[in-house]
């Protein structure tokens, strides 16, 4: 056997496999989630100033749904690549924000698509109020 | 009775052998392997919904339609690049003249959410040695593309032409598949040691299923027939600078060997990026891998302009 192709072999195959154990072990569902945390029990106007106006607010039995989204920049979305572009993935964040009595009481962040699990710009439309 | 070392080395040469028929050449199993491990994150569980503090009423219903707005894109972006420093990247399909200013406009549009969108690159090239100004090569790019979970796909139609004068044209369409990593939501201690940092990358493979002189090396030999793409954005600080990466090899569907690559294209780049623009510094080189041939390589600092619409907000 070539000394080349054992070589090349033994790297590409080593390397798949043991990245691919880091990211099976490694994969689970922790997330930052700082922004999120100071915000529950902050009053709605402090959420509203910091963080804009929501795309919608919906009167539920539970309380008022203060629902925001950030759609990822387009730099993102498509690279340019040597005569056009490689297209990446479309994808932002839904951010549900729980008020009673005037506060914060829960929130939920949804990626959107869902399959894609992309938290991280639902954070940032919350970073100005962690800050 | 032949001996132990001799039974152990004419094993080894055996077995290598064998191995050595089935193994493809090395050129291939790198891309392969990039290609398998990101499809085996693919299969990894998913999970699309965080909460915190009390539950939340499902949103799901009553809303469905502002939804699917609020998430439907129209955009794109404009560049310009000077190649400042180019000894060898043609400004024509017929490797005649030398590249100075590109100019590009990209536009798309979902159709159906994520899962379908077309895209649309008009990509213009001047000539450095007739006074840099003067159109030489228009290249459009015309595709449609989805994602499915962490699987992108993408069938697309690319005809470069000159624009100076009449001349050989490469035209392709071509498939292509690709599978996404991304390292803040993949691995679990990425942020907790980078907070400010991100990788994003995919690796896929493509067919050119039609191919009208589009070729398989730089100094335009051979006919492509597969691609194999692999592309990675770190993060160095909060999305605002980014080197990036990226790496394309076509096969020759006239070689014996027609998933053997015969030519790899690389980019290297630093992006800036400030609100809707980035100002870019990367380099590119394309050159053949079966035989020595011409190399095609620049330097180009870019500036690119973002723009959306049908966003009703943005924050």
């Amino acid at each position: 056997m070539k000394a080349h192709t054992l070589y090349w072999t033994t790297v590409t195959i080593g390397l798949a496999g043991s990245v691919s154990v880091i990211g099976c072990t490694a994969s689970s569902g922790q997330h930052h989630n700082l922004a999120r945390q100071a915000m529950i029990g902050a009053t709605k106007d402090s959420v509203v100033a910091c963080a804009g106006t929501p795309v919608q607010e919906i009167q539920t039995n539970e309380g008022n749904v203060l629902r925001y989204y950030k759609e990822a920049p387009m730099f993102e979305e498509s690279t340019v690549f040597s005569k056009g572009s490689r297209p990446g993935v479309h994808h932002g964040c839904w951010a549900n924000l729980l008020v009673a009595d005037d506060r914060i009481v829960g929130a939920e962040y949804r990626s959107a698509p869902e399959s894609l699990e992309d938290f991280s710009l639902c954070e940032q439309i919350f970073e100005p109020c962690a800050q | 009775m032949p001996s132990e070392s001799w039974l152990r080395r004419h094993s080894i040469s055996y077995i290598g052998a064998f191995l050595d028929t089935l193994l493809p050449p090395k050129t291939v199993i790198l891309p392969i392997s990039i290609v398998l491990l990101f499809s085996l994150w693919g299969l990894a569980p998913t999970f699309a919904l965080e909460k915190y503090g009390r539950p939340l009423p499902s949103m799901e219903q009553p809303d469905k339609t502002d939804q699917a707005t609020e998430e439907t894109l129209l955009g794109g972006y404009f560049l310009s690049a000077v190649f400042f420093k180019n000894p060898s990247f043609a400004a024509r399909p017929d490797n005649t003249g030398l590249v100075g200013l590109r100019h590009m406009l990209h536009l798309e549009t979902d159709l159906y959410k994520q899962y379908l969108t077309f895209y649309t690159d008009q990509n213009f090239f001047s000539d450095r040695t007739k006074g840099w100004i003067e159109l030489s090569e228009w290249d459009g790019t015309y595709a449609f593309t989805g994602i499915v979970n962490r699987f992108g796909w993408r069938v697309q139609y690319e005809r470069d032409a000159p624009l100076d004068k009449s001349g050989l044209k490469q035209i392709y369409a071509d498939v292509l598949a690709t599978a996404r990593f991304q390292a803040a939501e993949d691995v679990s201690w990425w942020h907790r040691r980078f907070p400010n940092q991100n990788l994003n990358a995919y690796a896929g493979a493509g067919w050119l299923f039609h191919n009208s002189n589009y070729f398989a090396r730089p100094d335009n030999t051979g006919r492509a027939l597969f691609r194999y793409v692999a592309h990675a954005d770190l993060d160095l600080y909060q999305n605002k600078v980014v080197l990036y990466g990226d790496m394309n090899f076509f096969t020759d569907r006239e070689a014996s060997n027609q998933a053997n690559p015969t030519e790899m294209d690389w980019i290297v780049g630093l992006a800036f990026r400030w609100q809707d623009f980035e100002l870019s510094v990367y380099r590119e080189q394309d050159q053949s891998l079966d035989r020595p041939g011409l190399v095609q390589q620049y330097w180009a600092l870019q500036l690119r302009y973002a723009f959306d619409v049908n966003r009703r907000s943005k924050h």
